[in-house]
């Protein structure tokens, strides 16, 4: 099983890599015919362009030379209708070929949106969320630049230079022959120039990354820098980076200052050779005025696509860095799957098993060294233990959202990875200690979606006593909860997030008690609560308080990831154990 | 405009070079434009049927123009955009030399990815528009007032009718640009709630998967993803209308030529060279005129990003500084704290409330109390990280105010509860890039603080590199690098604030008795929550909400069965448990 995480680092890769295009092509799928469309239209416009300089040709040639104004009004009027049509060609095509970019990366946010949905809890503890929230936003933007100034443009570009070329040969081979000279030049320039280009940019990109590197450890840093009176080392340390980046920038402005004129002098060429080579046909009478006004606009419309070309090439390389970066994230198998068969069952009693059961977060660092318990349908375990004894890792394993690494664990005998995590989760709820409210309202943070009615709510909130403080409230159950709760006290949010576990009636109830200070009456009422909620269904309290512990059915003391004791409060005491040394630590102050 | 009239320092320092730039942005343009003439009389004499060597003559005069315009451009580009890196660098240099004066209160606010946008992005952003957007604007500037003259020399009938293209083109890039412009403010937001959609929805992880909402998850986030792509298809519409009718307008005035060239070349008031040099002029001009709508878009940009960066500019470093600092000598250690009382910044209950107590030099003194009791406010407090309301802080008889906060930091060396390191070598970390120290400094800071062995196992000892953020290390070595740091300074005051969590208590008895001999003349400020480091100090003081609760040495704190014996008691039942099987 693969562990690492999806990795930050700017990958200084290709410019084109062709397994990562072929995939990118995959979501081209569902949109072939727009795509199809697409490209018939591009093609369209690559013919269409190049009419504007035959007609302005033979308006010269057949009109403007013999003196013909009516027929030149005709031509005019041709030349009109072509640009409109064109024009019109290619708003459906920019709106077209948008429309899919847009698309792909419509459904590629989803796509990874519900990737990291289905991700276990190990995933999110290895990858930072504001790296996540990168791969969905901003990589998917610059992937998609692959498409939109890329391929598409690239694909436009060759497509054009094809029709002109076509063009010229068709208007006059001779003189296509002669303006086709300067090629050559153009495929060396541009060549060298991308090669030094590749390496230029690979220089500018190492140095963002080791800007970006700096800032954030140093800016995170900043009071260690402050402290240790280290700014002046700092800001030596910056200077140099900072200078660097701008060296390597400086090289890639030499050369696009090198290569846009060089581009621009050899096009001068081509005018300069058509002008000689046109003008003495002309003179010859071999080729007409109109022939030769037409080669200087294919001639200059030849150097447009190239221009474009080289520009294109520090987006490509962009892209292809954060399609490789999207795609490792969508590759990253989620590491707990749910088996093929799958038990269905209606209803469950809510008997727990764990047998021998072994497990740590980290594969060096065992949590629970072969864990073994019983809790009976409908039985209140209180849990208790030191800090890092494994109480949450327990509760933790029996939602499935950590595999064991050995041993099982059984609900209602059968093992909980021949379940569908769905279903078993179905009869699962979970209250945390501290309680994740979303924006949204109350009772949006009561039903988190699903559908219960309004009598439904108000009965699950009367039970865990939160009725009384969303009475108070100016909109009651619409009131609006402001990220991540902040409005509420934590009292409050605690009843709230019982009032979410009671309306979904589960068979087993997994509690982690808040260890926050709450005032007494409000913890009266949690403790009340905590009662009703626990009544009639199978109960694992991770137990903090001691009036809850006194409440429980049983007592399961654990102690460096074993279960150690159990029995009732008065049965552990008797026996001055880890209970009651455990007692003395953490309720001795606190009943 | 205002706006980047704040960067006008900025472009002092290259006053010349900017202006040197413009004149090559001049000449560039101004050889550019006679290649259409050179055609002209070629093409006019062609009806003359001049000779071939006119015709020889005439392209090479075009090679040659092109290039001297090439050379200028090539000029104009290194210039021009040459100095925007530089000021880039100067800009990004003040940017961060005033983030090295803000103060903690400044970081505690804001969000590092920011201040990292606001250095790269954003500072990039305001180069566009320094750099790239001044060199198309005046090189749309010339390039249209030398095609505009050279036209109306050749016919000023067929020049106005060129010329009224100028202002449609303009209103449309006005225009659109606006509409563009709050479309992709509206994608924007729409990405941002996209953004933090999904912050809230990993955050929450847990709860959502252990209730089973990631279907009804998905459905919100496919509306949010829908309107966005609505908002930003707006954008690629808006576009993709805009080019195509740009260029259809230039279509038409190519058609103008054409249909009214033609007819005063029929009526004998125009030469076929003439119109060719029209028709060239035309295409010559319509990059520039379109870039344009494009500058629009980098200054709305660059405003936009140099609001941002003026806002970190403006934040001013807050403490308290002397005018007139006093000079400390050889301070000795003693430290007072009277009636202090500290509230952080954007809280409203002080951290600290009216603490007072003393500290002899060479002595050690221990801070012991519960999580959030304030124990490290008196850190912050004593270096000065944020300013007291009430009370002062003495070292020796200054008090801490009348001092430079360079000078009142020489005299500690803090190892702070998280052990922030760099990534670089081990060597780097513990001296900070100061050359000053020798060898021998060195080898007793890490053999005070209990590195030695670890080094003998790393594969280059010393010059190890740590990785990001010391990810290499353990939590434990982590902490002892940032002991040696401290210790090889050798301060009058050494502050260990909770730095040893992470090593086990064999370890942190090992290394507090190493520190002893060092300490001999130093004073030390213990903060802990394992009562075995402070058991020897000269006196402890408790803390409970803020406020001193108990103090005393040891014996009499347990003996006073408040706070400290209860957390002693603890302490051996912990201990105690750790022994257990």
């Amino acid at each position: 099983m693969n562990h690492s995480s999806i990795h930050e680092e700017e990958s200084l890769g290709k410019v084109y890599d062709h397994s990562l295009v072929k995939r990118l092509i995959t979501y081209l799928r569902p949109y072939r015919v727009k795509v199809f469309i697409s490209v018939v239209v591009l093609l369209c416009i690559a013919v269409l362009e190049q009419i504007g300089p035959w007609l302005t040709k033979i308006a010269i040639d057949d009109h403007i030379m013999k003196s013909d104004f009516p027929g030149l009004i005709k031509i005019t009027g041709y030349f009109v209708i072509v640009a409109l049509f064109l024009t019109v060609l290619k708003v459906v095509q920019t709106i077209l070929t948008g429309w899919v970019g847009e698309r792909v990366m419509f459904d590629l946010r989803s796509q990874i949106f519900s990737h990291i949905q289905k991700q276990s809890l190990r995933f999110f503890d290895r990858n930072p969320v504001g790296r996540l929230v990168t791969r969905a936003t901003s990589d998917v933007q610059t992937l998609s630049e692959i498409f939109s100034s890329g391929i598409v443009v690239v694909f436009g570009d060759l497509i054009t230079l094809i029709g002109i070329i076509v063009a010229m040969l068709l208007v006059s081979p001779r003189l296509a022959l002669i303006s086709f000279i300067v090629i050559p030049f153009i495929v060396l320039i541009t060549f060298t120039f991308r090669m030094k280009l590749r390496d230029a940019f690979r220089g500018v990109r190492i140095q963002v990354a080791a800007i970006n590197s700096f800032l954030q450890e140093n800016l995170s840093g900043m009071s260690i820098v402050q402290m240790f009176n280290n700014q002046a080392s700092s800001e030596k340390k910056f200077t140099k980076v900072n200078a660097d980046t701008r060296k390597a920038h400086l090289r890639t402005v030499a050369l696009f200052s090198l290569f846009f004129p060089l581009i621009e002098i050899i096009g001068a060429l081509s005018t300069a050779l058509i002008l000689l080579k046109g003008g003495i046909l002309v003179l010859d009478d071999v080729v007409t005025i109109g022939v030769l006004v037409a080669f200087f606009q294919y001639a200059e419309r030849f150097f447009r696509p190239i221009r474009d070309l080289s520009e294109k090439y520090n987006i490509f390389q962009a892209g292809m860095a954060s399609a490789e970066r999207v795609f490792n994230l969508l590759d990253h198998e989620p590491d707990i799957t749910d088996p093929k068969k799958v038990k269905a069952c209606d209803e469950i009693r809510g008997a727990i098993e764990f047998k021998n059961v072994r497990f740590g977060y980290n594969e060096d660092d065992e949590i629970l060294h072969g864990l073994s318990l019983k809790i009976e349908p409908g039985e209140t375990v209180a849990l208790v233990g030191a800090t890092g004894a494994g109480k949450s890792t327990l509760a933790n394993l029996i939602g499935r959202f950590y595999d064991v690494t050995d041993g099982s664990i059984d609900v209602d005998g059968v093992d909980i990875r021949s379940w569908c995590r769905d279903e078993l989760r179905k009869y699962l709820c979970y209250v945390q200690q501290d309680v994740f409210l979303f924006p949204g309202t109350i009772r949006d943070n009561i039903t988190l979606g699903d559908s219960f009615t309004d009598e439904e709510i108000k009965a699950a909130s009367e039970t865990v006593h939160a009725e009384g403080f969303i009475d108070s409230l100016p909109e009651k159950y619409n009131e609006p909860v402001m990220e991540r709760g902040s409005t509420f006290s934590s009292g409050q949010r605690q009843l709230l997030s019982f009032a979410r576990a009671l309306i979904r009636n589960p068979r087993i109830l997994i509690l982690d008690e808040a260890t926050s200070a709450i005032d007494p009456e409000t913890e009266r009422l949690i403790q009340d609560a905590i009662g009703k909620l626990s009544k009639g269904r199978t109960s694992i309290i991770i137990a903090h308080r001691l009036s809850t512990v006194q409440k429980a059915d049983r007592i399961l003391v654990l102690h460096k990831g074993k279960l150690c004791e159990q029995g009732t409060h008065e049965e552990l005491m008797a026996m001055k154990g880890i209970y009651h040394r455990l007692y003395q630590l953490q309720y001795k102050h606190a009943a | 405009m205002q706006l980047f009239r704040q960067l006008l320092p900025y472009y002092k320092p290259y006053q010349i070079r900017i202006f040197s730039g413009l004149v090559f942005i001049l000449l560039a343009n101004a050889f550019k434009v006679a290649v259409p003439w050179v055609m002209r009389d070629a093409i006019n004499g062609l009806e003359e049927n001049i000779s071939t060597t006119y015709l020889w003559n005439s392209a090479l005069i075009i090679v040659g123009i092109a290039i001297i315009s090439g050379f200028f451009r090539f000029l104009m580009r290194k210039t021009v955009i040459g100095v925007s890196r530089d000021m880039e660098f100067d800009l990004r240099r003040d940017l961060f030399r005033h983030l090295l004066r803000l103060e903690p209160a400044f970081y505690d606010r804001s969000r590092i990815g920011d201040l990292m946008t606001r250095l790269t992005s954003d500072i990039e952003r305001v180069r566009m528009v320094i750099g790239p957007a001044l060199m198309y604007t005046v090189n749309t500037f010339f390039g249209l007032a030398f095609g505009l003259t050279l036209m109306m020399l050749i016919n000023p009938g067929l020049s106005l009718y060129v010329f009224l293209i100028v202002p449609v083109v303009a209103v449309i890039v006005f225009v659109v640009g606006k509409r563009i412009h709050t479309a992709s403010v509206a994608s924007q937001e729409a990405l941002s709630d996209i953004s933090s959609m999904i912050q809230q929805n990993l955050s929450g992880i847990r709860v959502i998967q252990s209730f089973r909402q990631e279907k009804n998850q998905e459905t919100i986030f496919e509306d949010k993803n829908k309107s966005y792509f609505k908002k930003s298809f707006k954008i690629t519409v808006l576009q993709g209308i805009f080019f195509p009718t740009i260029m259809l307008i230039f279509g038409a005035a190519v058609a103008g030529i054409i249909l009214f060239g033609g007819r005063l070349i029929i009526e004998g008031k125009l030469r076929i060279g003439d119109f060719v040099a029209f028709m060239t002029y035309l295409m010559i001009l319509a990059w520039p005129i379109v870039s344009i709508g494009w500058v629009v878009a980098l200054v709305q940009q660059g405003g936009a990003s140099l609001k941002r960066l003026m806002k970190i500019f403006d934040r001013m470093p807050e403490l308290y500084r002397s005018p007139n600092p006093s000079k400390i000598k050889n301070p000795s250690g003693r430290i007072s704290f009277k009636n202090v009382t500290l509230t952080y910044p954007r809280s409203e209950k002080p951290s600290l409330e009216d603490v007072s107590f003393e500290i002899s030099p060479g002595c050690t003194l221990g801070i012991v109390g519960r999580i959030g009791s304030g124990k490290s406010t008196i850190i912050s407090a004593l270096v000065r990280l944020y300013d007291l309301d009430k009370g002062q802080i003495y070292i020796d008889d200054y008090d801490i105010n009348d001092l430079s906060l360079n000078d009142l930091r020489e005299c500690f060396g803090v190892v702070p509860q998280d052990p922030i390191l760099f990534s670089t070598t081990i060597r780097e970390n513990i001296t900070l890039g100061n050359d000053n120290y020798t060898m021998a400094d060195i080898q007793k800071a890490i053999e005070i603080s209990r590195l030695s062995q670890d080094l003998n196992e790393f594969p280059n000892g010393l010059d190890t590199e740590v990785g990001e953020r010391g990810i290499t290390l353990s939590g434990g070595q982590k902490q002892r690098v940032a002991i040696a740091r401290a210790v090889i300074r050798k301060p009058p005051v050494i502050i260990l604030d909770d730095a040893l969590s992470a090593v086990d208590s064999d370890t942190e008895e090992k290394i507090i008795s190493n520190l002893k001999k060092y300490l001999k003349n130093r004073t030390a400020i213990i903060v802990t929550h394992r009562i075995s480091s402070v058991r020897d100090a000269e006196k402890i003081i408790v803390l409970d909400e803020g406020s001193i609760v108990e103090s005393g040495r040891h014996d009499e704190l347990v003996k006073r069965e408040g706070i400290y014996a209860e957390l002693f008691h603890k302490h051996l039942v912990v201990e105690e448990l750790e022994d257990t099987e």
